[in-house]
């Protein structure tokens, strides 16, 4: 990091101990964009930190190394989930985040069963798992997720005007799941206008060394 | 002062006022009046950074106990920069350093667990978060400018490092 400040810890002299290492260590160097060292916010419930890993050497967690599961069912999946659905990368989740998470205006949805949500998520996110949205047309629990996202049962089908405009994602760009949430989701009627597809997914996040969220913990 | 009777000094500075403070909870508790009357997410905000601290500051001393050096500067980095951003945060809410030592203490009670390092520990009491800030230097020189740095300035970098 030879732009970045060097830092000596004085802590050394104050440890009380005998190791004593001949040590510096570096501000925070490892920026979101030139201009963000880190983003902060609040969705209502908890603050969360999005950051990237500092350490130069880190790399991607050994889960998500892989590079060639069997397809079907791991596919490459296209650009577009929808048509009229936006694909978008980091930066634009993380103003999603700014201007509809924290405002309660949207929700970032892990798609991924629970059992992946568990074990690590972007922070934020609320984990509606892509079953819940299979069979749109005869899957009973799918009327109170769509009532959560605000939308209206009518006596022709949903009104929803007021939903909340969402962001789904998955593993990655192999993962098939929260595009197929997305779609089912247009064919009960979401607006497409409403929906943004982080095809990155864990993945993506995790290459880039941002923050993960393991619910349960602050 | 013996390192024992300066932790000592150190509990009970800490103690009586997370006592006092259990006491009256949510009410005006004794030096927490201004963090009492903030947004519920700004006291969430300013929680998250002083538990960090708490965290980093552990994992710092676990560190350097296990003669971890890559671990000791990977926690007393981010102890820095997590207590820049609580300080931060407390100047744009608008309270005193006293207040928000005190709200860096009481996780430190709470959530802190063996003795406290020495630099934790000064003859008024428990270190503030400005004191963990100032526990880092910047060395007098900085390279600045060299063929690589430009490279790596720009967004690029070398196939061998």
């Amino acid at each position: 990091m030879p732009l970045a400040k060097r830092f000596i810890f004085r802590v050394l002299a104050g440890l009380g101990v005998t190791a004593v290492f001949a040590t510096s260590a570096a501000a925070q160097d490892v920026f979101i964009t030139q201009d963000l060292p880190f983003f902060e916010f609040d969705n209502g419930i908890e603050f969360h930190v999005i950051e990237r890993e500092q350490d130069n050497d880190a790399v991607i967690p050994e889960a998500f190394a892989k590079t060639s599961r069997p397809c079907p069912p791991f596919c490459i999946q296209p650009m577009v989930a929808s048509p009229g659905v936006e694909t978008i990368g980091e930066l634009e989740l993380l103003a999603f985040l700014e201007d509809h998470v924290q405002n309660e205006t949207g929700a970032l949805i892990d798609a991924r069963i629970e059992t992946w949500y568990q074990s690590g998520t972007i922070p934020g996110s609320i984990n509606l798992a892509f079953n819940l949205f299979e069979n749109p047309e005869n899957n009973p629990f799918l009327i109170p997720v769509l009532q959560l996202l605000g939308g209206v049962q009518t006596g022709e089908g949903w009104d929803f005007t007021d939903a909340k405009e969402l962001a789904l994602f998955c593993n990655g760009p192999w993962c098939g799941q929260s595009p197929r949430a997305i779609r089912n989701l247009v064919s009960v009627g979401y607006p497409p206008e409403k929906l943004r597809y982080y095809r990155g997914g864990m993945q993506a996040w995790l290459a880039l060394g941002l923050s993960v969220h393991v619910p349960g913990t602050s | 002062m013996p390192n024992a009777l300066k932790y000592l000094a150190v509990l009970v500075a800490l103690i009586v006022p997370v006592s006092a403070s259990a006491q009256s909870q949510a009410a005006n508790v004794a030096g927490l009046e201004g963090y009492s009357q903030l947004a519920e997410k700004d006291q969430r905000r300013l929680d998250f950074y002083a538990e960090k601290i708490v965290t980093e500051i552990q994992a710092t001393v676990e560190a350097n106990q296990n003669g971890d050096a890559t671990g000791f500067n990977k926690h007393g980095t981010a102890m820095k920069s997590t207590a820049e951003r609580f300080l931060v945060a407390v100047e744009k809410l608008g309270l005193q350093e006293n207040e928000a030592n005190l709200i860096f203490h009481r996780h430190l009670i709470t959530s802190y667990s063996g003795p406290l390092p020495a630099f934790m520990v000064t003859d008024t009491g428990p270190a503030g978060v400005k004191d963990l800030v100032a526990l880092m230097v910047a060395p007098p020189e900085t390279s600045q400018g060299n063929y690589v740095d430009s490279i790596r300035s720009a967004g690029g970098e070398l196939l061998d490092q």
